[in-house]
């Protein structure tokens, strides 16, 4: 620091030290603390406080449904009233059509779902499977509000559930406040195992899948209690890394001779031209070039106009729906990732040096063993991390190429979480163990290769 | 512009990772002298420049230029200027603005430190290129912006770090001429680094050898070469011949040596007594044939021509090398003569065993 | 030297899978029939282009083009440029911090900064669109324009330091200290040698980081809340499962064109910096 503030100035030093300071902390490392926080905290309407607040809420609400229902039953006489939705919005609008005449016939009340559901035997929110009361868990006493009974002592019943509930929600809301609110059960989710039901012939169908069979050897598909369990979230993730890692392996394959070819086969006069053709598509935007397949796949696209033209196919192909076209336009759309590090370091390497082991009589792929791939290592590394992550991450491609229609990527499932079942502490958990993996996997591969993150550096420009 | 002096008081320099790059040094630089710091690579002469100009500071001890102490003060608060090994001319400045830099720096208004760096380049000759990029110039022509560059603050004292390292041969010995002239015309202090005894020897007023960290010697050219203080001032500086030994007698200001190789006679600056681990110094030039004292017979192994004079390689019967100057004037001898060859007791020296510049001759032929 | 032939064919096949799908694009752009098609050839038209700049009631009397809200599309590219005026300067400022920091400073935490760094731009760019999400409401900031700026600077910012970073490994401290020496300001000598010498880094990092924020989808996606930008329309309009009229090709091709004139531009600009070290 002493070295930064004689070459910079106090001033200098400290507003650099500031930036970087806002940027890690700030922009950085407080934002993954929450999202720990956010995963590690379970779901508000899972804690035990909050099912007992929605019993008193639902008993409540039950009260001035009945009443309400009385009101107008004295107003339109028997016509039917129309349910006051409640303030969580669960109500279910009873019409007259819909209203479930009680068993016993007694009551002149249509179905109230809040009534129904002021019950103090209610089921609390555990996970794998566990089944848990409140009345039994809380020693409150077994009361429910029965359509058998008149009405005033239907409204006597939820008015004292509510009481007994609200006194139980306030309770527990004090316990909680203080007690730690943090739990792993959104990582378990993760793992959790859920219960594909089918019918016989799709199961002999499904079970003589390669990849069903595949999934069944690691444990994250089995059979228990004569029904297929599958741990669906660790599919996805799996199937996804799997993706990943062959996309990467791919672009290298794909890549290596093109960054030779323009690192060090090519005049350096042409290869400037060369290289001006992979850095054009490489800056267009993402989206467009991946937009831009949609019309090769699309079912009258071109792929197809060419495969039924040439009569190959009868019918036009949904390339939509297979999982090998979200693969390849992956691949498409960022191989070029992998290209630019492995250029970057191929182009420092003296061709003198490819020349002299030629001229020592080495072959082209001893050349390449011996000199050509240990001096671009780092960029190879560096080229097979951006790509891997990238394609990990993948959201744009699947979200277009597939428009829904095919199983999804990791990065879906944790959009899903968080934006469509509105769970964001199981959707945090997600990104946040899906951060670590990933992480992990590139650290593992670092060793491997004994690359450092300075590599990064180096390999750029 | 007036040179001041530079005082260096118990001065020691240590690395953070514990390394010591100075061991305790006092040492005074006379005002306007041209004071040369000579010694091998890794020897602590820059850590030392570093810490005159203000980049190193000192761990313990005092720098005083012109009887100031300049503790606390940044190097661009001191009285000097610094000359990097690599020049570091600022590349996207003109050589004009390059040479301005300081002035620039110090709040001239532009009209006035133009004319001043026009000067300067006119003083190094260079005048027609002030509108050039150091990097359209060649590298004495560059090594002379740096110097005028370095001039434009008006340093009183000027640290000049191996600055002709990067020049080929020719041009290294054009430009000790031309740094020597450019001294004395500016009367500037000049403290000099280099591990070039050549450079030391041509140019400075005085040099200090220094060798691990320690300034072993300090004394006029003349001082070093012909009457070096320690064994590694001996065989750094200029070519030797050495004969290990103890001491057998001492007369007055001479002693004899008694080794492998035969007893010899030569001068004993250190006052070494008798019984005293020692090795007696002979020049290659002050060897000559046919000489009785100090006798020892050889045989003549080859002849290496090196233009003015002859280098004769000897070996001795016991297996000693040994290597003798002579003009090329004389008959040229053929390899496998047996000959004898002696020295005079006033041309040779007895110094205390200790480390050798092994490879003092190649370092500076660099 | 048959192994040399194969190599250049090879490389022409991959050019050609590169750019077949953007050439198929832009044709499909000038084919008078939408869905965007190239096998079904309707006559040429440049009515998917006049799209954004015909008046209100021809736009109006078309079938096809009725449909779109050539409004909502403006408003969004709008919103691009708002975020990339404030992204692009600021992760210019944040880079160079981070490049100074980690070239200058040594320190044993220089490793663990490094990783801080640039785990933002190896990240799923969706999970940093979802971190400033939840982070940034937390502190009572809805999602909106301001996530996607923070989102994107977080990694964007990579970008410029690890391009600066480049750049300043390559000026000898020397010359620094030269200026130091001399008498300079550490100020002065920052704003004299320094950032003149970090001036071609950074203009190529300010195009770059602008290319990006412009082209980012995964992390704008997550942080945008009910805001748009031009990376997430069109990824609205590629998405309709029945197809979009072929304006988006259009603007695809714009895109293009502009990337293409960019990318000579800067490869032309980097060639003459080569040239002048």
């Amino acid at each position: 620091m002493r070295g930064l503030v004689r070459s910079f100035g106090p001033t200098l030093t400290a507003g650099f030290v500031l930036a970087v300071l806002v940027w890690s902390l700030v922009l950085i490392l407080a934002p993954q603390w929450a999202m720990l926080d956010r995963a590690l905290t379970a779901p508000k309407r899972a804690l035990d406080s909050s099912v007992a607040a929605s019993l008193a809420q639902d008993s409540l609400t039950c009260i001035s449904v009945l009443d309400a229902h009385a009101a107008s039953d004295a107003a339109a006489a028997g016509a039917g009233g129309l349910a006051v939705p409640s303030a969580s919005g669960m109500a279910v609008p009873s019409m007259g059509g819909m209203a479930v005449p009680s068993a016993s016939g007694g009551a002149a009340r249509p179905y109230i779902l809040q009534c129904d559901r002021a019950d103090t035997h209610r089921a609390m929110v555990r996970a794998n499977g566990v089944t848990e009361h409140l009345d039994t868990l809380y020693d409150l006493p077994p009361l429910a509000v029965r359509d058998s009974d008149p009405v005033e002592t239907q409204k006597a019943t939820a008015a004292e559930i509510a009481a007994l509930a609200e006194a139980l929600a306030d309770r527990l809301r004090a316990e909680e406040a203080t007690r730690s609110p943090y739990t792993a059960a959104n990582f378990a989710t993760l793992v959790q195992p859920v219960l594909i039901p089918m019918t016989p012939e799709t199961r002999a169908l499904e079970d003589a899948q390669l990849s069903n069979r595949l999934l069944g050897l690691i444990g994250l598909r089995f059979e228990r209690d004569g029904e297929i369990h599958a741990r669906i979230g660790l599919i996805t993730l799996t199937r996804t890394l799997v993706y990943a890692v062959l996309v990467t392996a791919l672009a290298l394959l794909l890549c290596y001779p093109i960054a030779y070819k323009v690192a060090l086969a090519t005049p350096p006069e042409r290869a400037v031209w060369l290289f001006l053709g992979l850095v054009i598509p490489y800056a267009i935007v993402e989206l467009m070039r991946v937009y831009a397949w949609t019309t090769i796949i699309d079912t009258n696209g071109v792929l197809n106009a060419v495969l039924t033209g040439s009569g190959l196919v009868a019918e036009p192909v949904q390339f939509k729906r297979m999982p090998g076209t979200v693969f390849l336009v992956v691949v498409y759309t960022y191989v070029l990732f992998m290209v630019f590090p492995i250029f970057n370091v191929m182009s420092t390497l003296d061709r003198n040096q490819i020349e002299a082991a030629r001229d020592l009589g080495a072959r082209a792929w001893r050349v390449h063993w011996r000199i050509v791939i240990p001096h671009a290592k780092p960029g190879i590394a560096v080229g097979c991390i951006a790509t891997f992550m990238l394609a990990a991450g993948a959201f744009s491609v699947p979200r277009i190429i597939s428009r829904g229609l095919q199983s999804e990527w990791f990065s879906q499932t944790i959009y899903n979480k968080f934006f469509e079942s509105e769970n964001s502490n199981v959707g945090a958990a997600y990104s946040f163990a899906y951060t670590l993996l990933c992480f992990a996997i590139v650290a593992v591969f670092m060793a491997v290769m004994r690359t450092r993150l300075k590599d990064f550096a180096r390999v750029q420009s | 512009m007036r040179g001041r002096d530079v005082t260096l008081d118990g001065v020691e320099i240590t690395y953070p990772n514990g390394f010591r790059a100075v061991h305790r040094t006092d040492l005074t630089v006379r005002a306007g002298e041209f004071f040369s710091i000579l010694g091998p690579s890794g020897c602590g002469k820059t850590t030392l420049l570093r810490a005159v100009s203000g980049f190193v500071a000192p761990s313990r001890g005092r720098i005083l230029i012109g009887g100031e102490d300049q503790a606390g003060l940044g190097p661009n608060a001191r009285p000097t200027a610094l000359i990097f090994q690599n020049l570091a001319l600022f590349p996207l400045m003109s050589v004009r603005d390059n040479v301005a830099f300081g002035l620039e720096a110090r709040g001239v208004g532009r009209r006035a430190r133009h004319a001043r760096a026009d000067e300067l380049l006119a003083l190094v000759a260079l005048a027609d290129q002030a509108d050039k990029t150091p990097g359209a110039l060649s590298g004495g022509q560059r090594q002379r912006v740096a110097i005028a560059r370095a001039l434009a603050v008006e340093p009183a004292v000027l640290l000049l770090d191996e600055p002709l390292s990067a020049l080929d041969l020719k041009l290294r010995s054009h430009m000790r001429t031309e740094l020597r002239a450019l001294q004395q015309k500016t009367g500037v202090t000049f403290i000099y680094i280099t591990h070039d005894q050549g450079e030391a020897l041509t140019m400075s007023d005085r040099i200090a050898v220094m060798n691990r960290g320690r300034i072993e010697q300090v004394g006029t050219g003349d001082d070093i070469y012909s009457t070096p203080a320690t064994a590694f001032a001996a065989t750094f500086v200029g070519e030797t011949n050495r004969f290990a030994g103890r001491i057998e007698a001492v007369d007055g200001r001479h002693a004899v040596l008694a080794g492998a190789e035969g007893r010899f006679r030569a001068r004993n600056t250190q006052g070494l007594p008798v019984g005293a681990e020692a090795i007696c110094f002979v020049r290659p030039e002050a060897m000559r044939t046919g000489v009785a004292e100090n006798g020892l017979g050889a045989t003549l192994e080859r002849r290496d021509l090196e233009g003015p004079f002859v280098s004769l390689h000897y070996r001795t019967a016991k297996g000693t090398a040994l290597t003798v100057h002579r003009t090329n004037l004389g008959p040229a001898g053929g390899a496998g003569e047996a000959e004898t060859l002696g020295f005079a007791a006033d041309d040779a020296l007895i110094l205390p065993a200790g480390e050798l510049a092994e490879t003092g001759r190649e370092l500076a032929a660099e | 030297m048959r192994s040399d032939r194969l190599l250049t064919a090879y490389t022409w096949a991959f050019l050609g899978f590169m750019f077949a799908p953007l050439l198929l694009m832009v044709l499909a752009s000038f084919n008078d029939t939408s869905p965007p098609s190239v096998t079904d050839w309707q006559g040429f038209t440049l009515k998917w282009y006049s799209f954004f700049w015909t008046d209100d009631a021809s736009l109006r009397a078309d079938p096809v083009l009725r449909a779109l809200d050539r409004d909502r599309f403006v408003a969004c590219l709008g919103n691009s440029v708002q975020v990339a005026v404030v992204v692009v300067p600021l992760a210019l400022l944040l880079g160079l911090a981070g490049a100074v920091l980690l070239t200058r400073w040594q320190s044993r935490a220089n490793d663990l900064l490094w990783w801080v760094l640039l785990s933002p731009m190896l990240a799923p760019g969706i999970v940093l669109g979802l971190s400033a999400l939840v982070f940034w409401g937390r502190l009572g900031v809805d999602a909106g324009l301001f996530t996607i700026m923070m989102a994107q600077l977080t990694f964007i910012a990579g970008y410029p330091m690890l391009i600066l970073m480049a750049r300043l490994q390559r000026q000898p401290v020397d010359i620094e200290e030269a200026a130091l020496d001399l008498g300079a300001t550490p100020l002065r000598v920052f704003f004299r040698i320094t950032l003149p010498f970090l001036a071609p880094a950074l203009a190529s990092a300010a195009v770059i980081a602008t290319l990006v924020s412009f082209e980012n989808y995964n992390t704008t996606m997550f942080a945008k809340g009910g805001a748009c930008t031009l990376a997430t329309e069109i990824g609205a309009m590629a998405r309709n499962p029945n197809g979009h009229p072929p304006v988006i090709n259009a603007l695809g091709t714009f895109i293009i064109l502009a990337t293409v004139g960019v990318s000579v531009a800067h490869a032309l600009l980097k060639r003459r910096e080569a040239t002048a070290r």
